[in-house]
């Protein structure tokens, strides 16, 4: 701000209350030299202003405190400040000193830093019932373990429909001849291997290719313990309980000898496809397995599917353990399959099927 | 929050939430229903629930649903000058004494010492959780504080 006549007034009590720096100072002492009629009023300010009295002074020993003279609600204050903490770093020394000097600061800091709660081992009783399992892995989980559990009926019903539900065939020992492809072929040979030789008066059902493609091998020289004979050979023959018997050369002689007496298995095709023979072994496992472990009355001979196979599984799990759980599916009008529900007294859910 | 940030808040958290409405509230079963309460809020909310603070949200929701239910119930008790410990009991240590003495304050001064003890919250953080400005949670820590010490009564035995 510049001075001029308007202002000068201003200049002078900021001179008089301290305000003005040596520069300004000067410059308001070289504008009064240059107007010498404001002088006067400049000296009258001088006059205005008081000075204080330092002859009066207060006893400030009567304010002063002790810390004996605190309240004990006031050293509660300052204890519990200590122990939460509180204080600022030069009140903290402070009282530190006072709780070494003073017995109620030492007293009451003392029990405040005991009394501080301590957690004990309270433990939340229910906390896996908080816990969550992704939807995506409990439904994968249960389907996994549904289909584990109907895998392996599957697979047991499979081989008790193959190896157990078998009718004995009296077969007599005509049907059977005695076969070497070596001897066949020309070449001497005193060995021969047996080999089932399916005539006309083969039992029809064996003639299925169900049959022929359980055939496996047996090594005779398990079965024939006679040190008389000669040799050891791999014998072909099926795998059913018909007698086998073939001739072994011992001493030049040939000897009938019977090899093995098992029995055949005997498989009871669906009459609609016995006509045509033509099922394989997973039509034949498909039909029975709708027929005996889904109760259908009208299965099919096509290929399982997945959910039928954990229906199965279901199924058995309720009859074993009591529970009521149950899967269902939904088809469109065209009979393709649209949706799986699975619900039980746990978990309830409605699965689309994917479109492919 | 992810649902395995989610089973972790449990695995970490839910006993803490339980010991803390438990001590507040003095009922197991009300206890078990708060931390029940207060996992299904979360669980609803898991994909906007930061696992940073699931932690300060998931106490911020127990004390509230503590505090509805007590006003339900009609518990809230208003005490400026606590009860007298009854001295014919007789106590195994002095934290069960302090548990003991804690059942007989006043609501929001047992929610801030036991969070304050319990979780070692800063005044900010219990001001966060129970609604309360930071002066208002130094007054009631201290308040708190020296009601227990009065309490126990003659503190000479245990200094």
């Amino acid at each position: 701000m510049i001075i001029n006549r308007q202002n000068y007034q201003i200049w002078i009590t900021d001179y008089y209350d301290g305000q003005l720096d040596d520069f300004q100072a000067e410059v308001l002492m070289d504008f009064l030299a240059d107007n010498p009629d404001l002088m006067p009023e400049f000296e009258e300010y001088k006059g205005l202003f008081l000075s204080p009295d330092e002859q009066s002074k207060f006893d400030k020993s009567e304010l002063l405190r002790t810390p004996e003279q605190l309240t004990n609600e006031q050293v509660e204050h300052f204890s519990i400040a200590l122990c939460e903490n509180d204080l600022n770093e030069k009140q903290k020394p402070e009282i530190i000193e006072l709780k070494k000097s003073d017995p109620r600061f030492r007293k009451i800091i003392g029990i405040y830093e005991k009394i501080r709660l301590e957690a004990d081992n309270t433990i939340y009783p229910e906390k896996s019932s908080l816990l969550k399992i992704p939807q995506s892995r409990r439904i994968t989980g249960i389907i996994l373990t549904a289909l584990s559990i109907a895998a392996s009926i599957a697979v047991m019903t499979g081989l008790y429909l193959i190896f157990d539900q078998q009718q004995a065939v009296s077969i007599d020992d005509s049907t059977l001849t005695a076969y070497s492809p070596e001897e066949e072929s020309g070449q001497a040979s005193q060995e021969k291997t047996p080999r089932l030789d399916l005539t006309d008066e083969t039992p029809r059902h064996l003639s299925t290719r169900t049959d022929m493609q359980l055939a496996g091998t047996v090594k005779t020289s398990e079965i024939m313990k006679d040190e008389n004979t000669t040799g050891q050979k791999e014998t072909w023959m099926p795998l059913s309980h018909l007698p086998i018997r073939e001739e072994i050369n011992l001493d030049n002689k040939q000897v009938p000898y019977l090899l093995a007496v098992i029995k055949p298995y005997d498989i009871v095709l669906p009459p609609e496809s016995a006509d045509t023979a033509q099922m394989s072994i997973r039509e034949f496992l498909a039909y029975h397995f709708r027929k005996q472990i889904l109760d259908e009355e009208d299965p099919g001979i096509e290929h399982l599917r997945a959910w039928e196979i954990a229906n199965a599984g279901i199924k058995g799990v309720n009859s074993l353990l009591g529970w009521n759980m149950d899967l269902q599916t939904g088809e469109t009008e065209d009979g393709k399959l649209k949706n799986i529900s699975f619900t039980s007294e746990l978990i309830k859910f409605d699965h689309k099927s994917r479109k492919k | 929050m992810t649902p395995q940030e989610y089973n972790k808040a449990v695995e970490e958290y839910s006993d803490r939430i339980y010991r803390f409405v438990l001590k507040s509230m003095g009922d197991q079963d009300k206890a078990r229903d708060v931390v029940q309460d207060c996992y299904e809020k979360l669980w609803i909310g898991v994909e906007e629930i930061d696992y940073v603070k699931a932690k300060a949200w998931l106490f911020t929701t127990a004390h509230n649903s503590m505090i509805d239910i007590l006003r339900k119930g009609k518990r809230l008790v208003s005490v400026d000058s606590p009860p007298e410990l009854m001295h014919e009991q007789t106590y195994s240590d002095l934290n069960e004494i302090l548990h003991q003495c804690l059942g007989r304050l006043n609501e929001s001064w047992r929610s801030v010492i036991l969070l304050r003890d319990y979780e070692g919250y800063s005044y900010s953080e219990i001001g966060e959780i129970t609604g309360q400005s930071e002066s208002q949670v130094k007054i009631n820590i201290y308040r708190a504080r020296m009601a227990l010490r009065k309490m126990i009564g003659k503190m000479e035995v245990l200094v």
